[in-house]
């Protein structure tokens, strides 16, 4: 094992290529050969490669399990590098590549030609694989490992693995939020195991595409919003701490802690809880009491790991504001953590986005980002409300929107990396082709297809399943 | 059917587990960087690799006590303990597989996992969420769960219900909804109240703008990139709500045993990383909360002594050493406001270390002017080891408790002489009427560094009554054979409290006489303790010493006389 200063040294030699070289692909969509803004970045990324591949004479950069390593060695992403990683995962994903090797003595003029490809071009199905494809444009030092498809899973239709994970996962953790519904007093040490493989299955599943599993947060059901919250505030908490650049360990502490959020709820009257009406003053005071009760129930039994000490945290903090106003009362703390920043704007905007009876109009997804970003600052840290209105678009999954051309939907995924929030991919219910998903960055000359032209909250529910309801039958 | 596999692949697996379990033992004897570790890990990774390589990816099923290759067993071990399936068996591990390109790292991180595994139950980890947490590419797990990977049943009804509710949501979107949603009111009407949506849809004005408003900026992006990594420590975030929880005076059912429970963890926790910040923030509030009754007398020493253990306590000291002189001044000055609560871990560092400076610093924070509580000490003085019981006695000097002196009493008799002298300096500061019967008699030790101190204190706080112990002992015959030290002592005493009467006594002592003169020091002696007595036959006998012919006693009887007189002009004045 290297030690500290020479793995940080190789950890930033590896970002550095991973970013040249997404910068440079991104670049080539835009930019012809001849094109100086294009001649730049393929001369830096040379230099780069030049120097990566000085000691062994080649240098790879693969993608597993939706992670970039550079030589094997994992390269750890960030909140400034999350964009070009997920693109550059994306584009292998495209592929169906796992690694790019660059071999010393590679020119820029093949260099060149590799980029082009990539970046213009889209694998057929049926046809040529990149390294075909790479030999044929003359491209020879650079050799890329394809993913080899068996024939029964080229053949498949319906939903591929990745979505089936991220309902199995999803639905395991609604399954344990009930049954951790159902328990009194504190948590059992074997109930915090059993919840800690369902998150992690949970952040497995956020790893591989967040947009899968932020759709399921969508399916609200009024009468099981108490299983269903600690689900979906886990699942909400994760997607921003990964776009926060969060390890894998730190990642399933969070996920933990958004889970258990509310574990106070368990010693707070089920009247109180379950009340359709808002809740009158002595009402409000027992409920404000559930912070304390959660980080009780959590201290009880447990073993104090530090996943554990995080739950506890979060449990306390999760109703305190940015500026320590809310409660419980604090009298020495000087800020909220982390954990409980994220928290909280997850727990928030989940109950905002779920319909309640007592409200005379519901928030529509839309309306419940804006209702975050104005709580910016006073309520919710405000960096991290900016990344989380990055992580889920101005219009967030679930928002039932109308379009130019007459069309209706629900917006099934936010904008990707780096386009613009207000763009996100819509699938269409009502309209000439329901279940098509439209991407509303789709270009057209130089404007946009499709524009949204309104928001709508029928039936006053806010927020509308972003979820294909066939893929859900498929599984069964 | 089940395919059975060649048997060189079966060997190649059997000879991997048996090197995974050479590989697990060797961490569970040695150190990671031992050469039999690295040795028996080497084979491992050597294994695997080739194995992988030249025969692709190895997949096993774990059963409780064995492992299988395609349904055949490739290992087993006797008993559960050290049984690598069990191991991962009962941590919900039924399968475990080796990819190509598996990384000798990630092998090391696998037998790592499993030789803590039995340590992982202390902590309520586990094995699955620590090869989890290892991010193994190359290795994969399958963990046992009712839904994740059973449960068919169970799985497929919690997906339909889900699909129903997509379902029938979905359906209340129709072109009539839509159409009834533009025409006006269908999304948010204008409300009270901040809870309230705001009015209309966003349109691409107030779009653009919010946009812009939540648009990461380089400074927003460095800020972030700084939060994570300086996110703090999890112990620092629960130490401050857990001191926030125990202000806040919530009455649980089960009352403050976890929280004195999780304090105490936070303290140790503290004090093995050598935080004073978290320490000093600990006790500062609990003191607080004590002194404004919001937490009953007894919680912080119950927080506080759980935590403090006579190893921590040495170690935490050890580290003052090496510290900075401020640091260790702070560590220290921590150390006494804990001391009332520390009792315990003190005294039993004080018995049990063997570091003199340790035991120095302990003693240190141990002495007080009140003495520390007799309940802590008395089992101390039934100790064996003579220096710990000369400890307690030490230690229980100034002590009030009516106790002490029958605990001294009894050490009068004990078998070690430095034991019995240190109950004699105690006595000393006990002083009056309790400590002088006990004094006079230890004239009679064995030990005539104790019978000198004894002596000494009853001049100081023997009366009358007590002078005709000390003069039994000055009247036997092998007395004057007493060592110098001694024979002053005692002869001080007898003069102090005999006065006048001990005047002829004295001269018979220094005087020549006609058969053997008696020693020197003796004569010395006598002549010392005239001087200690304020009469003028006294003087008048040190005046006839002042002009004797011995020169050593001449300046004797000198000194004497001029002591008499400034003690006779301090008197006057």
């Amino acid at each position: 094992m290297t030690d500290k200063a020479e793995a940080a040294a190789i950890a930033r030699r590896g970002q550095q290529l991973t970013l040249a070289l997404a910068s440079a692909i991104r670049t080539g969509a835009y930019y012809d050969e001849g094109n100086t803004v294009m001649r730049q970045a393929v001369s830096s990324l040379a230099r780069v490669l030049a120097e990566a591949s000085a000691e062994n004479g080649a240098v790879s950069v693969g993608i597993r399990s939706h992670c970039v390593f550079v030589d094997k060695v994992r390269v750890p992403t960030s909140v400034s590098t999350y964009e070009r990683f997920t693109f550059l995962v994306q584009l292998f994903d495209v592929w169906s590549i796992t690694e790019m090797t660059f071999n010393a003595g590679l020119s820029d003029s093949e260099l060149m030609s590799a980029l082009l490809l990539v970046s213009r071009e889209q694998p057929v199905q049926g046809g040529p694989g990149l390294s075909t494809l790479l030999t044929t444009k003359g491209v020879e030092y650079i050799v890329v490992e394809e993913i080899v498809q068996a024939e029964d899973e080229a053949e498949s239709v319906g939903p591929g693995p990745l979505e089936v994970s991220a309902i199995v996962a999803y639905s395991a953790a609604m399954q344990l939020g009930g049954e951790l519904g159902k328990v009194a007093g504190s948590i059992e040490p074997g109930m915090v195991r059993r919840v800690r493989h369902v998150t992690q299955a949970v952040v497995d599943e956020i790893i591989r595409d967040p947009a899968s599993v932020l759709s399921l947060t969508t399916i609200k059901d009024y009468d099981k919003y108490l299983v269903l919250h600690s689900t979906n505030v886990a699942v909400l908490s994760t997607v921003l701490g990964q776009r926060l650049g969060l390890s894998k360990a730190r990642l399933g502490e969070l996920c933990l802690a958004g889970f258990l959020h509310d574990a106070g709820k368990l010693g707070v009257d089920p009247d109180i809880l379950q009340k359709p009406t808002e809740l009158d003053d002595r009402e409000w005071e027992q409920m404000r009491r559930h912070p304390l009760l959660a980080a009780y129930a959590l201290l009880g039994k447990q073993r104090l790991t530090a996943s554990n000490m995080r739950a506890v945290v979060v449990a306390f903090e999760h109703h305190l504001n940015h500026d320590l106003s809310g409660y419980p009362a604090t009298e020495i703390k000087k800020s909220v953590s982390l954990f409980g920043s994220i928290v909280s704007i997850a727990d928030v905007f989940d109950a905002l986005t779920t319909a309640r009876v007592y409200r005379d109009i519901n928030f529509t997804p839309a309306d419940a980002m804006v209702e975050v970003i104005k709580r910016s600052g006073t309520g919710f840290d405000p960096v991290l409300v900016k990344l989380f209105a990055q992580v889920m678009g101005l219009y967030p999954p679930g928002t039932v929107v109308v379009l130019t051309g007459g069309e209706a939907g629900v917006v099934c995924r936010p904008p990707a990396v780096g386009l613009p929030l207000d763009r996100p991919k819509v699938r269409i219910v009502v309209g000439e082709e329901p279940g098509v998903v439209r991407d509303l960055y789709e270009r057209n000359g130089s404007g946009f297809v499709r524009d949204i032209l309104a928001v709508l909250n029928p039936s006053n529910q806010g927020q509308m399943p972003a979820v294909d309801p066939e893929v859900l039958r498929l599984l069964n | 059917m089940d395919r059975m596999a060649p048997s060189a692949e079966r060997e190649s697996v059997g000879k991997i587990c048996t090197a995974m379990h050479h590989a697990y033992r060797g961490l569970r004897l040695f150190p990671a960087d031992h050469p039999s570790a690295r040795q028996s890990i080497d084979t491992l990774v050597n294994s695997v690799t080739s194995h992988v390589e030249n025969m692709g990816p190895v997949h096993l099923q774990i059963d409780e006590m064995r492992v299988l290759y395609e349904n055949e067993q490739v290992y087993s071990y006797e008993g559960s303990r050290d049984n690598l399936a069990f191991l991962m068996f009962r941590d919900g591990i039924r399968a475990l597989s080796f990819h190509p390109d598996v990384e000798p790292w990630e092998i090391e991180a696998l037998v790592d996992a499993l030789s803590h595994a039995d340590d992982l139950g202390d902590i309520d980890h586990d094995l699955a969420t620590t090869l989890w947490e290892h991010e193994l590419i190359h290795i994969e797990y399958e963990v046992v769960d009712p839904f994740l990977t059973g449960g068919r049943e169970l799985r497929a009804a919690a997906i339909e219900e889900l699909r129903e509710t997509v379902a029938r949501r979905l359906g209340e979107l129709s072109p009539a909804n839509v159409a009834a949603g533009l025409g006006g009111g269908g999304f948010g009407a204008a409300g009270e109240g901040d809870d309230n949506p705001q009015d209309g849809p966003v349109g691409p004005a107030e779009e653009g703008s919010q946009a812009e408003s939540v648009a990461l900026s380089q400074a927003d992006i460095e800020m972030i990139e700084q939060i994570v990594a300086d996110s703090s420590e999890a112990l620092d975030d629960f130490a401050v709500v857990l001191l926030e929880i125990i202000g806040a005076g919530l009455e649980t059912p089960e009352g403050d045993d976890a929280l004195i429970q999780a304090l105490s963890l936070v303290c140790q926790q503290c004090m093995d990383l050598g935080n004073t910040d978290g320490l000093s923030l600990v006790l500062e509030r609990l003191e607080a909360l004590e002194g404004e009754g919001r937490r009953p007398a007894g919680f912080a020493s119950g927080v506080i002594g759980d935590a403090v253990t006579p190893a921590r306590l040495a170690k935490l000291i050890e580290r003052m050493g090496q510290a900075s002189m401020q640091e260790a001044e702070r560590m220290e000055r921590l150390l006494g406001r804990m001391r009332e609560w520390i009792y315990p871990a003190l005294l039993g560092t004080l018995v049990e270390n063997n570091d003199k400076s340790v035991r120095k610093t302990v003693l240190a924070l141990l002495h007080t002017e009140s003495g520390i509580p007799g309940q802590y000490l008395w089992p101390l003085m039934h100790d064996t080891r003579w220096y710990v019981v000369r400890n307690a006695v030490q230690l229980a000097r100034g002590s009030t408790d009516p106790e002490l002196p029958v605990q001294l009493e009894r050490l009068l008799r004990h078998p070690d002489e430095r034991v019995r002298r240190e109950v004699i300096r105690s006595l000393d500061v006990i002083g009056g009427a309790r400590a002088a019967p006990l004094l006079a008699r230890a004239l009679q030790d064995e030990d005539a560094a104790v019978r000198t101190l004894a002596v000494r204190s009853l001049g100081r706080h023997g009366n009358r009554g007590h002078f005709a112990a000390v003069s039994a002992r000055v009247e036997t015959r092998e007395f004057e054979t007493r060592s110098s030290e001694e024979l002053e002592a005692f002869l001080q005493a007898f003069a102090l409290l005999g006065g006048e009467t001990t005047i002829d006594t004295l001269n018979k002592m220094w005087k020549r006489r006609f058969f053997g003169t008696r020693p020197l020091p003796l004569r010395l002696a006598a002549v010392q303790a005239l001087g200690l007595i304020p009469a003028r036959a006294a003087r008048d006998s040190l005046g006839e010493a002042a002009k004797s012919n011995d020169a050593q006693l001449q300046k004797a009887a000198a000194r004497a006389l001029a002591q008499g007189q400034s003690r006779g002009g301090e008197a006057r004045s």
